[in-house]
């Protein structure tokens, strides 16, 4: 027989017997004819159903980005390594973090670290996919709290965390921020804004994103302008501590073959003058072109760079180092 | 929860797997082979209500698989058995709670889940996550060439569209939300106990099954292979490969027909895990739920 009956409770088409005692299932109303289609198990009495309405037993990270307070209680747990990412609008921001997400999905964060977790998985599949954009407009003016599923896009953190595969096995919580190139421009224009960044005081690691072909192209002079500025802002307005890593990273590098332009050279001075220790890493997050450069080229020197796993000699220790008690409990904002 | 009065509740074991995943039919066929009384669970009388359990087990004794949850449909089956555990025999109530597999991408989608759920977890409560292999319902995992194509403007972004989370994606955050949940209620004490089910193991490509279930998941779901491997401290993980009846009822030629002339059709089904550090296959369909509720197994046939 192949059939079903639409009315509740009625399991013809396990026992063949109608409840409605008609002799043959297909005489009663309620019994449909069916060839191949599923069997779609029957509710039973014992089936216990639940209202369509449920109370809410327990709600979860959102995933899209992490607010302050979201970050605060992270970073009470354990320690979290904070990588501040500044750079004008369409650097490559979030490209990098794209990047670095798919450099977890695809399992190629080479051979002594691997993917841990994430509570931000949802706004790396976002923004990998180009499906979470700044919104047109007034932006946050600083770090959202917390972040509530429906929310845009905002001035946010993103976690990801990876662990060694041998040895210690130590694990490493890592938030980057998700900041809107506005808020570079806007820190050059007015000293004012310099209280949105007073999350770097707690950074490991500060990331000045550069636009590779710009320095490489006539436009270079703006550019190194722009950038001397923006350290500028850094060292002076906000006064961030300067022995705290600084890349200059040098995105959509694909574009130049991996070659840093020569002009890079001024900025890195400049940042030096200034009491830094840049280093220059040339990142090519997702490649035009793969025959230039292989994309997620850079990323994971970046990444290892902050960590420091292998506590490189000569590396200028931070004045307040990373797992202090201090560090644990300073807050984002 | 329909408990009978004074009956211990042994453990939970919670099914979650997505559309297709195969959940169901293992509830039904971890059933029959509880009445079999060959495994590590032995039944200990019948369960009250049995229409759920019946209905499907007709199904598949017949050689048709179960079809697709009904989206509104929560069932908690709740099985009076005989255990052992460190060498003793324990009785009690093995209670397998299912729901559709829509209604755990609800769960993901909203990031909550409802008070029916949050009572299940507990320190008697494991986890089986059920993947097809094979199954239409997977969602592979965003790659390289579509990323460079997204950024480098050869196609536009899905905008305003939903797209499809990738299912190892979801898995990882089942799993990050399990963890969230025992550590809330419970604590860091207890490590959640979580088996990775690759249901419809025989459909697997062969070169595929003789890597083993754990090859299978690195090789297919990529972040959820070192999601586990690198949280070994804070789970307690398991990978199975299972077979209902060793075979496809509805895309193997005379596989059914095979099975019906057996005196048991689903005698061939099978479970492979590498639980003693190497790949070995069982006949015990029951492994994966005694390995969840923590109690002694059976181990080995091959």
């Amino acid at each position: 027989m192949d059939g079903k009956c639409t009315k509740t409770d009625c399991t013809v088409a396990a026992t063949g017997k109608c409840l409605l005692l008609h002799a043959r299932p297909e005489d009663c109303p309620n019994y449909a004819a069916e060839t191949n289609a599923p069997t779609i198990l029957q509710e039973s009495k014992a089936v216990t159903e639940t209202a369509v309405d449920e109370d809410i037993g327990r709600r979860f990270h959102t995933g899209s980005e992490l607010g302050t307070d979201d970050a605060s209680e992270l970073m009470r747990a354990e320690y979290a390594t904070l990588i501040a990412v500044l750079g004008q609008y369409d650097v490559g921001k979030t490209c990098l973090l794209s990047s670095l997400y798919l450099l977890a999905t695809c399992a190629a964060l080479g051979t002594e670290i691997e993917f841990a977790g994430s509570l931000t998985l949802a706004g790396f599949e976002a923004r990998a996919r180009r499906l979470r954009q700044w919104k047109d407009g007034s932006l946050p003016k600083q770090m959202v709290d917390h972040t509530i599923l429906a929310d845009e896009r905002a001035p946010a953190l993103m976690h990801i965390a990876f662990r060694e595969r041998e040895h210690e096995r130590r694990r490493f919580q890592i938030l980057v921020t998700d900041l809107p190139g506005e808020w570079s421009r806007e820190l050059i224009e007015d000293a004012a804004v310099a209280s949105r960044f007073a999350f770097l005081h707690r950074a490991d690691g500060i990331v000045l994103t550069l636009d590779g072909p710009r320095f490489a192209s006539t436009l270079r002079h703006v550019e190194i302008n722009n950038a001397n500025l923006l350290l500028s802002r850094l060292a002076s307005t906000i006064g961030v501590d300067k022995s705290i890593p600084l890349v200059l990273l040098v995105s959509k590098a694909d574009e130049l073959s991996l070659e840093v332009p020569a002009s890079i050279e001024k900025v890195e001075a400049y940042a030096a003058s200034l009491g830094f220790k840049p280093k220059v890493i040339a990142v090519a997050a997702i490649s035009r072109d793969s025959g230039k450069a292989q994309s997620g080229t850079g990323v994971l020197e970046l990444i290892e760079y902050f960590l420091d796993r292998h506590q490189e000699p000569g590396r200028l220790a931070v004045t307040e180092p990373p797992h202090s008690g201090e560090r644990y409990f300073q807050q984002v904002r | 929860m329909n408990m009978p009065n004074d009956e211990k509740i042994m453990a939970a074991v919670v099914l979650i797997g997505g559309p297709d995943s195969g959940k169901t039919n293992f509830i039904i066929r971890l059933w029959l082979a509880i009445r079999g009384n060959a495994g590590g669970i032995k039944q200990d009388g019948l369960p009250d209500r049995l229409e759920y359990l019946q209905s499907g087990g007709q199904k598949l004794l017949s050689g048709e698989f179960v079809g697709h949850t009904a989206h509104d449909v929560y069932n908690e089956t709740i099985i009076p058995c005989l255990v052992t555990r460190k060498g003793k025999s324990e009785k009690g109530h093995l209670i397998v709670p299912d729901c559709s597999g829509e209604r755990w991408m609800s769960i993901y989608n909203k990031r909550e889940w409802s008070t029916q759920w949050e009572e299940h977890f507990s320190e008697n409560t494991g986890c089986l996550i059920f993947i097809r292999a094979t199954s239409d319902q997977i969602i592979s995992p965003l790659d390289w060439v579509q990323c460079e194509r997204l950024w480098g403007g050869a196609v536009a972004p899905n905008d305003g569209e939903k797209y499809s989370t990738p299912t190892q994606v979801v898995i990882t955050e089942w799993l990050q939300f399990i963890r969230s949940a025992f550590v809330k209620k419970i604590g860091n004490r207890v490590l959640p106990r979580v088996g990775i089910v690759v249901a419809a193991w025989d459909r697997v490509p062969q070169e595929s099954k003789t890597s083993g279930p754990m090859a299978y998941i690195a090789q297919e779901f990529p972040l959820l292979a070192q999601f586990i491997r690198a949280n070994d401290d804070i789970f307690d993980f398991a990978v199975f490969g299972t077979s209902i009846a060793g075979g496809d009822f509805d895309h193997e030629p005379g596989f059914k027909e095979k099975c019906l002339g057996q005196n048991d059709p689903l005698e061939n089904g099978y479970v492979v895990h590498e639980l003693l550090g190497s790949l070995r296959q069982t006949s015990d369909l029951t492994l994966p739920v005694t390995w969840a509720m923590g109690v002694d197994f059976k181990l080995g046939d091959a």
